[in-house]
This record gives C-alpha cells, sequence and structure tokens, in this order.
C-alpha cells in the first residue's frame, strides 16, 4: 500500500519536473527560467525525500539540506543578476538604479 | 486494535499525505505551463509548490520519526529552509522582472508601481545631474 | 515575565493564522489554476503601512510572499508603501484592509506586546 502510494507520487513528481523543464527551455522572459529552474530545485528534494522513503534509508538528508540552499543561493543570484548586470558589488545598494 | 492494523493505517495516512503534495505540484506547475505573465507564474511555482514540498517532506519527517525511530533534525531543518527561502526567492524573481522592464499581462487591472517607480527613477537622475 | 508569556502567545497566534490563510489561499489558487478558461484580474495595489521598523516590514512582506495569490514586489524608500501583485483583484481597497487586518495586526502584537 505504502510503497504503492510513494511510487504514484514518484510518477507525478517526475511529470512535474518535465513540466518545469518545459518553462525552462521555452519562457519568453529570463525571469521565467529562473521561476523554472527554482522549482525544479525545489521538485529534486521533495523526489530524494520520497526516494529515501522507498529505501528506508537517512542517508539521503545531507542532500536534501544541500539542496535547499543551494537552489536558494542560485535563485538569488540570478535575481540580482538581472536586475544589475553583476552579482557581488561593493557600496548602497541605493546608489544603482 | 492490534499494533499492527495502527501501523499500517498509520502508514497509509503518511503515504496519502505524500500523494497529496505530489498532486499539489503537479497542479502547482500546470499552473507555472499555463498562466500568462512572470508574476502570475511565479504565484504557482514558488508558493504552491512550495506547500507541496513541505506536505512530502512533512509526511517524509513523520514516516522516519514513527517507524525507523529517527527524530531527523537534518529533515526539520529542511522543512523550516523551504518554508523560508521559497517565497524570498519569489519575491527577488518578481522584483527583479519588474525592474528589469518585463510587462504585465493585457488583462492585469491595475499598476500602481509603474508611475512611481518612473518618479523615482528621475528623481535619482536629477541628484546625480546636481 | 507576564510580557514574556503573553508575546509568545501572540507569535504562536500569528502562526496559526498563517497556516490557515496559507492554506485557504492555496485552495483558491489551485482552483484557479484548473478551471478551464482563466478568469482572473491581476494587478499591482499599493499598500499603506503602519508599520515602521525594519523587523516589521520584512516579516510582514515575508508573510505576504508566503501566502498564495499575493507577491510583495517592491517596497518604497519611503519605507511604508508595500507593492503588491495581487491574483485576483476584487477591490484594491478592500484586499489592503483585510491584509492589515489580519496580518498587520497580528505582527503589532508581537512586536508591541
Amino acid at each position: 500500500m505504502m510503497n504503492g502510494l510513494l511510487l504514484a507520487s514518484l510518477v507525478l513528481l517526475s511529470l512535474a519536473i518535465l513540466g518545469s523543464m518545459f518553462r525552462l527551455l521555452a519562457g519568453p522572459s529570463i525571469p521565467d527560467r529562473i521561476a523554472a529552474l527554482d522549482t525544479i530545485g525545489i521538485l529534486l528534494l521533495a523526489t530524494i525525500a520520497v526516494i529515501g522513503m522507498l529505501l528506508r534509508t537517512t542517508a539521503y538528508f545531507d542532500i536534501i539540506l544541500l539542496i535547499g540552499i543551494l537552489a536558494f543561493i542560485g535563485t538569488t543570484a540570478f535575481a540580482r543578476y538581472i536586475e544589475r548586470g553583476v552579482v557581488l558589488e561593493s557600496g548602497d545598494d541605493r546608489e544603482h538604479p | 486494535m492490534n499494533p499492527e492494523t495502527i501501523g499500517s493505517i498509520l502508514e497509509s495516512v503518511i503515504g496519502i499525505v505524500v500523494l497529496i503534495g505530489a498532486l499539489i505540484s503537479v497542479i502547482s506547475v500546470i499552473g507555472l505551463i499555463r498562466l500568462p505573465d512572470v508574476y502570475l507564474r511565479s504565484h504557482a511555482a514558488t508558493k504552491s509548490a512550495t506547500l507541496g514540498v513541505l506536505f512530502i517532506l512533512n509526511g517524509a519527517f513523520l514516516y522516519f520519526w514513527i517507524f525507523e525511530d529517527h527524530f531527523s533534525i537534518k529533515l526539520l531543518l529542511g522543512i523550516v529552509f523551504v518554508f523560508l527561502t521559497g517565497p524570498v526567492g519569489g519575491h527577488l524573481n518578481g522584483r527583479a522582472a519588474y525592474r528589469s522592464g518585463v510587462s504585465l499581462w493585457k488583462g492585469s487591472v491595475r499598476d500602481d508601481l509603474k508611475e512611481d517607480l518612473k518618479r523615482e527613477r528621475q528623481e535619482r537622475q536629477e541628484g546625480r545631474g546636481l | 515575565m507576564i510580557t514574556y508569556i503573553r508575546r509568545a502567545w501572540a507569535v504562536m497566534k500569528l502562526f496559526v493564522l498563517f497556516n490557515r490563510e496559507l492554506f485557504l489561499s492555496s485552495y483558491a489558487v489551485l482552483v484557479q489554476i484548473i478551471r478551464p478558461r482563466l478568469a482572473i484580474r491581476p494587478g499591482i495595489v499599493e499598500m499603506k503601512t503602519r508599520l515602521r521598523s525594519n523587523t516589521e516590514i520584512t516579516l510582514l512582506s515575508c508573510l505576504i510572499c508566503l501566502t498564495p495569490g499575493t507577491l510583495t514586489l517592491d517596497v518604497a524608500h519611503d519605507g511604508e508603501t508595500l507593492y503588491i501583485h495581487a491574483m485576483d483583484i476584487e477591490d484594491a481597497e478592500e484586499l489592503a484592509e483585510s491584509i492589515r487586518n489580519t496580518f498587520e495586526r497580528a505582527i503589532m502584537e508581537v512586536t508591541r506586546a
């Protein structure tokens, strides 16, 4: 019972990742692609949690944390890049339009 | 009721929670594909997807706590982290999109930010000219 | 001592309120998405807030972001106007008023207890 439900949710999550892949490739503007990339990261995290439950192992929890952190940092860096043209900068935020 | 039945009922409940999470994720990705502009898409993507993933992670947390006797701080930390960062990422992305000039969907009913942003930029230009 | 207990109670209330809002509005957004014809009126609404300190405004904009259907796009430099992108606007004043009545009041109870 449990395994069947977990497998079904694994299939659904893979479909969701495929769908966001479409938006990643097709998205007309760069922010679209960033949103899609962020979604893929978060869905990957969920997929790994489900796989961990299926295999009854706690070994993958580090990876969940790691992907969560990296997906956020990636989104932040991309957003700053398209807003200002640079990722890291010095000085006051309000100086730049 | 013997412990075995209770165990299998709990197992099914956790499985259903995980399945609900997966369904919410799929629906929000349908929104990501279907909605007409960046801002609407990020409503669907960053928040409903976050909710779905929270369901799945909570299910995993309960599963390992009840059946494997493993109270996982790492998983709890992951839940808190997703909860905090998902919406912040959505905000940064939306702000960057607006400031880099991605236009709103043509069916939008109002836009209070446009005038204010224009005025702000003009003021800054004048301030720099002086 | 009493202050601390009152503040902890206010935090609990904020958390419960927030979870309720999260579920209700997630449901609303998901229904909008799977409806065959899109019937949405999106737009950007400005909202004046009574909160002043940076902590309070950050908390408020995070909570608005976390509720599906509303997204904080920007905060004006005067520090008292939030620009919110909403998915389905019936009445802009009503939307701002409802945020003021729920989140803003709950945050005030936490920070100014």
